[in-house]
């Protein structure tokens, strides 16, 4: 898993709000508008391109991409 | 979790009723454009009809059992009503025996409602080829729809925004076809949260809670209203969809190429498109209805076939897999070969019953 990769993705998926410059420091509920349909979002995209299906538990502390992408590399080496 | 065979049934026709009243989720007060746009990029809903206060489901689907019926002048070879709804006419009695005094049937007519949402299609087909199977009904009248928007509170962006009204007859039969109907069928009770109206019956009777709106993440109801637990419902249908729909093609002994027809409960477009793609499901395969429709409940299955009928080639045989999910938690997935049905639907005008 590359973490370039991963934020491709997820810029891909929320180009149309506000995230072009989302980066690996970027707190996700930062994001303007950001709301729980980003949230099925993210968690349709990482299932389909990474096989990890994220539960609302794992999503409750969510923070920046980097933990995110941290947290889907170790559900998917498990 | 039950992975079975049974004899083959046909449906031989699917009639839906659908109220006339359109909203566009463009037009709609509960969001700004940007949360509009992502709605629609999520859910997949454009447009949604929503039925009047005077209309039930039961009119709904009474509408188009009544033309069913007429069309194809079988009424005396029916032994089976089944009214499949979360939304009946009351308490009790049961819709079904309501119905069957209003479609005219004869009292020899067995009658009953299946308690069931998102699975109820799928559940109902199931129970009307066992009767069938059986030889304890020839002809099953299968009538199955809601009026959601009853139970969503119209300030909850959550519910609200997703949901249309349908209802529908399907005509069931024996089939002649050699290969049997697959089926796997499931329930997880620990889900029974996740889509819950709290308050209103036996466990919080009315009067329990405040019929005082409480706002909650931003979402605005009452406990006498629809709750979702949008994430919930989804990583259920992600994990239990994609292992049903491989079981009941492994009981078939077929694989997704040999598919014809998917037709999965219209829950949300992005359930759908991540479904699709996890499996490899070819997109000409799937049938939608989810843009013009919304989340129709148990009728989003029919209303489907229904409203993609210009796909029929009168003639041919198809293989379907039809998989209904949702509330309960509970999902069926069928897999068998029949003709396209003869559909119609049409917008409802008040019938004298």
């Amino acid at each position: 898993m590359d973490l370039s990769d991963f934020i491709h993705h997820l810029k891909a998926e929320f180009e149309d709000f506000h995230a072009v410059n989302l980066s690996e420091q970027t707190v996700l509920k930062e994001i303007e508008g950001w709301n729980s349909m980003h949230i099925l979002l993210l968690v349709a995209m990482i299932d389909v391109k990474y096989n990890v299906l994220l539960s609302g538990e794992d999503l409750k502390g969510l923070g920046t991409v980097k933990e995110l992408f941290e947290l889907v590399k170790h559900r998917a080496n498990l | 979790m039950p992975t079975f065979s049974l004899e083959p049934i046909t449906i031989e026709a699917v009639y839906a009723c659908v109220p006339p009243n359109r909203i566009k989720t463009k037009d709609d007060p509960l969001f700004d454009s940007d949360q509009g746009q992502l709605f629609v990029k999520s859910t997949g809903v454009i447009e949604r009809r929503v039925a009047d206060a005077k209309t039930t489901c039961s009119d709904l689907c009474f509408s188009a059992a009544s033309l069913l019926l007429k069309e194809l002048n079988c009424a005396d070879d029916i032994d089976l009503l089944l009214f499949v709804s979360q939304s009946p006419d009351y308490f009790l009695p049961a819709t079904s025996i309501v119905l069957q005094e209003k479609l005219k049937l004869p009292s020899h007519v067995m009658a009953f409602d299946i308690n069931l949402g998102c699975s109820g299609y799928t559940y109902g087909l199931i129970t009307a080829a066992q009767y069938i199977q059986s030889g304890a009904a020839r002809k099953v009248l299968l009538l199955v729809g809601d009026k959601s928007t009853l139970s969503t509170h119209p300030k909850d962006r959550s519910t609200a925004p997703l949901f249309g009204d349908a209802g529908t007859a399907s005509l069931i039969s024996a089939s002649a076809s050699k290969r049997s109907m697959a089926v796997d069928a499931g329930s997880d009770g620990k889900g029974s949260h996740a889509i819950i109206i709290p308050g209103g019956h036996s466990r919080n009777p009315y009067g329990t809670f405040s019929s005082e709106p409480y706002e909650q993440e931003g979402l605005i109801r009452t406990r006498n209203h629809l709750h979702l637990d949008g994430l919930a419902v989804f990583n259920f249908a992600l994990q239990r969809v994609p292992s049903s729909i491989a079981r009941v093609l492994q009981q078939a002994l077929i694989e997704m190429k040999d598919l014809d027809y998917v037709v999965l409960h219209q829950a949300n477009q992005l359930i759908s498109s991540t479904v699709e793609k996890k499996m490899s499901i070819p997109s000409e395969k799937m049938l939608h209805s989810i843009a013009d429709f919304g989340n129709t409940s148990s009728a989003s299955i029919p209303l489907t076939m229904a409203w993609n009928t210009d796909k029929a080639i009168a003639t041919n045989h198809y293989t379907w897999l039809l998989c209904g999910f949702g509330v309960g938690l509970s999902w069926s997935t069928l897999c068998f070969s029949m003709p396209w049905p003869k559909t119609k639907l049409f917008d409802y005008e008040f019938l004298e019953g």
